[in-house]
């Protein structure tokens, strides 16, 4: 509705598309329409994002609204470095990690990374391609929230590994182990149910 | 795994998550591409790498939308947390602003360009307001006992200097030396106990905020050097009413000296210490006043002769290179802000 908006407000005022870029300049010097409009463009991608790290809707919210205050602060901070989305990512990934922090409330959950079977297994024992569609979704809503964040930065969101390193402030090495990782914990996860249903 | 085979039958695992989101360079696309035809453990880790995309895909798409509020209450925070620190310092702007800020709520329909001008136009009243926040802040932080101490040692030079003129015959101008004297150690003491940790109660809280130190103790500076220069001024219009001569005279008696002593303490405290850099200044202004008025024919001690009484170019410049050196040798921005 308000993206409908917005799209309404450009088109009356002729002006040219901006890139997020210059939307940040413009947020910057002050202007709270361009805080809208790029709010509007990357909303899901934020929201889907801080919902793979809370599953409490409420809390995801509340965590955006953190992440749009900072960007508002903290616009005349971005260098160009990076793109756009992967420095919002990276603003939303510091308060979301300050605030459950400080609401004891865990983002990993090591029990889940114990278990997976170890690296050096064959390609069959990670295998995907076979699993109907709805048990996927179910598993991947089961994984663990820093393997659903990756995966949704690389796979969804399409960030390259450095994009992705540098939203997370992990290493690039780090992100390509925990694509990886992820993957194997998908089947792990899989065969977990497997083994239940027997 | 790969290491036995030949370069052009290598497998591409590794790259194939890249592939498949399109990261891959054109070089190494094709290589893939042309390796994936023939190579059948390489198409079965495709497949699975797309299955991991798929679900991840699965995954966003239910992700339900944030509510359409998100925005309002945005835009309510940033308004409370501007109009918290604008109302009490800027009440008329504040209110403008505030109008300001309802009509761009209500209207949000309006036009992009009128809100960018209005912007423009705001952004240098912005930082001058936000400089006199920081400007204001800084005067419940100052070390208490400097306001305290600078009026009394200035008090106290008054009252000495008042009682020698009553009881002896010094001239005028051994007295007006000593109340330089008293004024510049004023200055010293401005100097020395405007920043730092070991007296500064407020330096914790000071070095917690994402503002800049430099900033911070720039304003101390000018807040406490104006307070004692009113000090001096006030003593010195005292002084003048009592021994007739021309206040603006005095004045530059004390005004280089003082400027460069409350630089030399201050550059000196951030080295040293507080306590170091007053002492040092007491010895300076003492050695230049004493040798010339009372020791030179009381004991015949060589003292070296300094030539700060008086408000020279140069002294104003040596002030302002301390200043400078002081700024430049604390952090612009202390590791605990980030």
């Amino acid at each position: 509705m308000e993206a409908f908006a917005l799209q309404r407000v450009s088109w009356l005022t002729t002006e040219p598309v901006v890139d997020d870029a210059g939307l940040l300049k413009r947020i910057a010097r002050g202007d709270r329409h361009a805080l809208s409009e790029l709010y509007a463009r990357h909303q899901q991608a934020l929201f889907a994002y801080l919902l793979q790290l809370t599953p409490d809707y409420g809390l995801a919210e509340e965590l955006l609204q953190d992440t749009l205050v900072a960007v508002w602060k903290s616009a005349r901070s971005f260098e160009g470095r990076s793109s756009v989305l992967t420095w919002l990512i990276g603003i939303a990934r510091r308060q979301a990690h300050n605030t459950l922090r400080q609401r004891k409330i865990p983002l990993v959950d090591l029990t889940e990374l114990e278990c997976l079977p170890a690296p050096d297994l064959e390609p069959e024992a990670s295998a995907l391609a076979g699993v109907a569609r709805e048990e996927l979704a179910q598993a991947f809503r089961q994984l663990a929230p820093v393997y659903r964040e990756v995966l949704l930065l690389t796979f969804v969101q399409e960030l390259s590994y450095q994009e992705t390193a540098t939203a997370l402030a992990i290493p690039v090495g780090t992100v390509k182990s925990r694509v990886s990782n992820a993957r194997r914990a998908l089947r792990a996860l899989l065969d977990l149910k497997e083994d239940t249903k027997r | 795994m790969t290491a036995q085979i030949p370069e052009d039958r290598a497998h591409v695992v590794e790259l194939l998550p890249a592939y498949v989101n399109g990261q891959l360079d054109a070089a190494s696309a094709s290589r893939v591409r042309a390796h994936l035809v023939s190579c059948a453990t390489c198409q079965v880790e495709l497949a699975n790498w797309e299955a991991v995309k798929e679900a991840a895909r699965q995954a966003f798409a239910a992700t339900p939308l944030p509510s359409a509020q998100v925005m309002n209450q945005v835009w309510e925070r940033i308004d409370a947390a501007e109009q918290a620190s604008e109302v009490w310092s800027w009440p008329l702007l504040s209110r403008v602003q505030a109008a300001g800020s309802r009509l761009l709520m209500s209207g949000r329909e309006r036009t992009a360009l009128a809100r960018n001008r209005q912007a423009w136009l705001h952004a240098p009243a912005r930082a001058l307001r936000r400089l006199w926040l920081v400007f204001r802040a800084q005067i419940p932080l100052i070390y208490k006992s400097i306001w305290i101490a600078s009026a009394l040692v200035c008090l106290f030079g008054l009252i000495l200097t008042v009682s020698m003129a009553q009881r002896s015959a010094e001239t005028k101008g051994t007295i007006a030396d000593i109340m330089v004297l008293f004024i510049a150690v004023v200055g010293a003491v401005g100097g020395a106990f405007l920043y730092g940790s070991s007296v500064d109660p407020g330096f914790e809280l000071t070095i917690a905020t994402p503002t800049s130190a430099r900033l911070v103790m720039l304003c101390r500076m000018v807040i406490v050097l104006g307070y004692n220069m009113l000090l001096a001024l006030v003593a010195s219009a005292v002084f003048a009413a009592l021994y007739g001569g021309s206040l603006w005279g005095f004045v530059q008696l004390w005004l280089g000296p003082m400027i460069f002593l409350a630089s030399l303490c201050l550059a000196l405290s951030l080295f040293v210490g507080s306590t170091f850099a007053l002492l040092c200044a007491i010895v300076i202004e003492v050695l230049q006043t004493f040798p010339q008025r009372f020791v030179s024919h009381l004991v015949n001690i060589p003292l070296p002769t300094l030539d700060l009484n008086a408000t020279s170019p140069a002294l104003l410049i040596a002030a302002l290179l301390l200043l400078a050196f002081a700024l430049f040798y604390i952090p612009r921005q202390p590791r605990l802000a980030s």
